[in-house]
């Protein structure tokens, strides 16, 4: 165990020291809250846009610009109400009250909302898109606009014209360039809804203002659910965190484990290409070498999670009383033991199921660039995972998910995000069994593996001849 | 009675169907220094990854001080492998203390003795500096440092002069000797016969797998017919004049400016000696203008049982 343990000491400190690690390690957290805060960044990073309507009256023109309007409302609305999960002060009734008598004195949204939550505007759409006059009415004289040749004034400027609707009698046609982005006709399609109702109500002679007392009279939708933490069913964050912790620890385990296992690929590489293993062979064994850099790089993303953790309860107590009690209850899901058991246990044989193959592999190739053609097949295998992890979220009970588990290679990670779905314990207890014994398998064909390349110095040839063998070829020499 | 250092009994190694060493019998006494020798692709490195247990032989037994090679006992060994290569972004002090540590060191002590073995053989401004900065030469002195550091009883070196400059080359050959001195046995494998010849007190000789010789420099020599050089008169047939005896004789081509004079060079049989040719020459009422007893060379042993060993085997090899 002295040996296993230099070697594993040996590649801890290798790589401990290497400022590739340390980058990696705070590149990590930047990434994954880029990556979380992205979509909301290029929403609101979009470009303003002019769009025009060309049509003989302006009823649509202006439904178009009240439905712009009403939109932020509801967003403002909606803000008030969740205001209370930040502020256990906050009255939102009250809050809403004083927003509705603001508006009716003729207040902005935005000013209307700012007395009631301060910086609560920030949240309202941007005025990303901004109806302009047409500068023409024909398609032919609108074409050097649409296209950029030309551009229009407007309130923030000259630009393009981005979009035109064309209203001519019962048709309406959208005219832009971008013919991928559907926000601007999303929008109008809401607004011709409307028109088309309030039409519908005008020719029956019902009154308009019928239209909004059924939206008054809607009733709310409340969810509820039996094994809700709150007493009354009513469904929170602390109900959703399960499934969103377990979402994220499997995608911390998948980017863990292949961070720190292409570690264990490049020094074998290092090792096989700098002809060291025969000087180790004598005086460590076959085994106690293999262990010694599965322990060595393990330790090495323990190190990684624990800085990790360090970083997020060190955020955790700078934030403090200021985590809603719901979303408080939801992080201490965190530490649940029925999540935090099987995700350590996949870790740890996750780990050693690709940290064997990769060891295997670089034991078979003196260059990176003949490690990649071997990999690709698992490489493969490693992002069916993340492509599973979008069903957990939509359909946690999906029966495709649910086979996918009983894979060995995919298990680790999807375990994990169905224990929130509470499935028989007989089934969590025989699939990390099932996961423990293709890991040993794994590892015991990895040792085999590795001798062949270590010893006999076999490589890609070989590899390749084995491969083509299965079918039943012979490799070309 | 110690256990030998090393011993072969009767190892064979396949590799598929080619026998990669046949039936190999040898082994070493304490304190010797011995040259294993054999032309590329002998098995000579086969056979000494057999005798550290690197890999298995496949009929026959390969023991290490008495018993098979385990890690217990190759604690008492240091080997220098044919393929050199050391982690390069360690320092020069760090792997050779890890290679001691490896075999048993403890740490304080495995570094202490990396500073000393440094500083001994030049390196010692460049303890701490990483292997992928220093030059060839002085990687290949860390690595050979690093198989010193725990200062074996036995040591195995495979090929530890090639790629070596002159002066390297000379460095290693004193090393050899003090280790040698203070009572290291050392097995090193070669090609290069010089080496053999100036550090040797045993040769095995392996070709084609099989052992061809195991014995002495001298005995070594004694494999080879002795020549002498021989100058009479020119018109003189030397041959007629040997004729009735165990001595080939040949004449060789004439030397320039040398019109009136021939050599001849007179191959010895096994026991006889240049004094017996001289006798024989002055029997006979010979004019000897010119008389040269030619020394065999360990490269003439070389060359003559790698010849014999592919005459002999060099079809078998192949099952």
């Amino acid at each position: 165990m002295g040996r296993a343990f230099l070697v594993a000491r040996r590649e801890y400190l290798a790589y401990i020291t290497a400022w590739g690690f340390w980058v990696g390690l705070l590149i990590t957290p930047v990434a994954l809250s880029l990556g979380m805060f992205l979509p909301s960044l290029i929403e609101n990073s979009q470009p303003v846009r002019y769009y025009s309507v060309i049509e003989s009256g302006d009823s649509f023109a202006r439904e178009l610009d009240g439905y712009m309007g009403e939109r932020d409302e509801d967003i403002a609305r909606d803000l008030i109400s969740q205001q209370a999960n930040f502020d256990p002060t906050f009255d939102p009734d009250a809050a809403l009250a004083e927003f509705e008598r603001q508006l009716a004195e003729g207040r902005s949204t935005a000013e209307a909302l700012e007395s009631v939550v301060p910086m609560g505007s920030m949240a309202l759409s941007d005025d990303d898109y901004i109806r302009v006059p047409p500068p023409a009415r024909t398609l032919e004289e609108l074409r050097p606009y649409l296209s950029g040749d030309l551009e229009i004034d407007g309130p923030i400027g000259p630009r393009p014209l981005y979009a035109v609707f064309v209203l001519d009698g019962d048709d309406i046609v959208y005219w832009s360039e971008d013919v991928v982005n559907d926000t601007l006709v999303n929008r109008a399609n809401l607004v011709l809804e409307r028109l088309a109702r309030i039409r519908t109500f005008e020719a029956e002679n019902v009154p308009l203002e019928i239209l909004d007392r059924v939206r008054e009279n809607t009733p709310l939708l409340l969810v509820r659910s039996p094994t809700a933490v709150d007493q009354s069913g009513e469904v929170s964050f602390a109900d959703q965190a399960p499934f969103f912790i377990s979402i994220g620890f499997s995608f911390l385990l998948w980017l863990l484990i292949f961070s720190v296992v292409n570690y264990l690929l490049t020094g074998t590489i290092e090792e096989r290409s700098n002809k060291i293993f025969d000087s180790l062979l004598t005086s460590v064994s076959l085994p106690q070498l293999l262990t010694g850099k599965l322990v060595g790089v393990l330790m090495l993303s323990l190190t990684l999670i624990s800085i990790w953790a360090l970083i997020g309860t060190g955020m955790l107590i700078a934030a403090g009383d200021n985590i809603p009690p719901d979303i408080a209850e939801g992080l201490r899901q965190v530490v649940s033991p029925n999540l935090l058991v099987p995700t350590l246990i996949s870790f740890l044989l996750g780990y050693l199921m690709f940290g064997s193959i990769f060891l295997a592999l670089g034991s078979l190739c003196d260059t990176i660039q003949e490690a990649q053609s071997l990999l690709s097949p698992v490489i493969i295998v490693m992002m069916i995972p993340l492509l599973l992890l979008p069903v957990s979220i939509s359909n946690p009970e999906s029966p495709i998910l649910h086979a996918a588990t009983w894979v060995p290679l995919l298990t680790p990670f999807l375990v994990i995000v169905r224990v929130p779905t509470e499935p028989p314990l007989w089934e969590l207890i025989a699939q990390i069994v099932w996961m423990g014994v293709f890991t040993a398998l794994i590892i015991w064909a990895a040792t085999k593996v590795y001798r062949a390349g270590a010893v006999h110095g076999a490589g890609m040839n070989e590899a390749r001849a084995w491969f083509m063998g299965l079918f039943g070829k012979k490799a070309q020499a | 009675m110690a256990a030998p250092p090393l011993r072969f009994e009767s190892v064979t190694k396949r590799f598929s169907d080619f026998d990669a060493v046949k039936d190999v019998s040898f082994q070493l006494g304490a304190g010797e220094v011995i040259g294993f020798l054999g032309p590329n692709g002998a098995g000579k490195s086969t056979s000494l990854r057999m005798a550290l247990g690197i890999m298995s032989p496949d009929e026959g037994a390969a023991e290490l001080f008495g018993g098979p090679p385990t890690l217990s006992n190759l604690r008492r060994v240091g080997f220098l492998p044919e393929e050199r290569g050391l982690y390069k972004k360690m320092s020069a002090r760090n792997v050779i203390a890890y290679f001691g540590q490896l075999k048993g060191m403890k740490r304080s002590d495995a570094l202490s003795r990396a500073d000393e073995l440094l500083e001994s053989f030049g390196l010692g401004e460049f303890r701490k500096t990483r292997i992928s900065r220093l030059s060839k030469g002085m990687a290949q002195k860390v690595q050979i440092l690093s198989t010193f550091v725990h200062s074996p009883e036995f040591l195995i070196l495979d090929e530890p002069f090639s790629g070596l400059d002159p002066v390297n080359q000379a460095d290693l050959e004193r090393l050899i000797a003090d280790q040698n001195a203070k009572g290291t046995t050392i097995l090193f494998s070669t090609h290069v016969m010089e080496h053999a010849e100036r550090l040797c007190d045993r040769l095995v000789l392996i070709a084609c797998g099989r052992k061809m010789f195991d014995g002495t420099l001298k005995e070594a020599f004694a494999t080879q017919a002795h020549q002498v050089r021989l100058a009479t008169v020119a018109d003189r047939d030397l041959s007629a004049d040997f004729v009735d005896t165990p001595f080939d004789t040949r004449a060789l081509p004439p030397v320039e400016g040398e019109d009136d004079r021939i050599w001849w060079e007179i191959s010895l049989p096994q026991g006889a000696t240049s004094q017996d040719v001289l006798k024989r020459a002055i029997d006979r009422g010979i004019a000897i203008e010119g008389f040269e007893p030619a020394e065999p060379r360990l490269r003439d042993v070389f060359v003559s049982l790698v010849s014999e060993a592919d005459e002999k085997y060099g079809a078998l090899r192949h099952g």
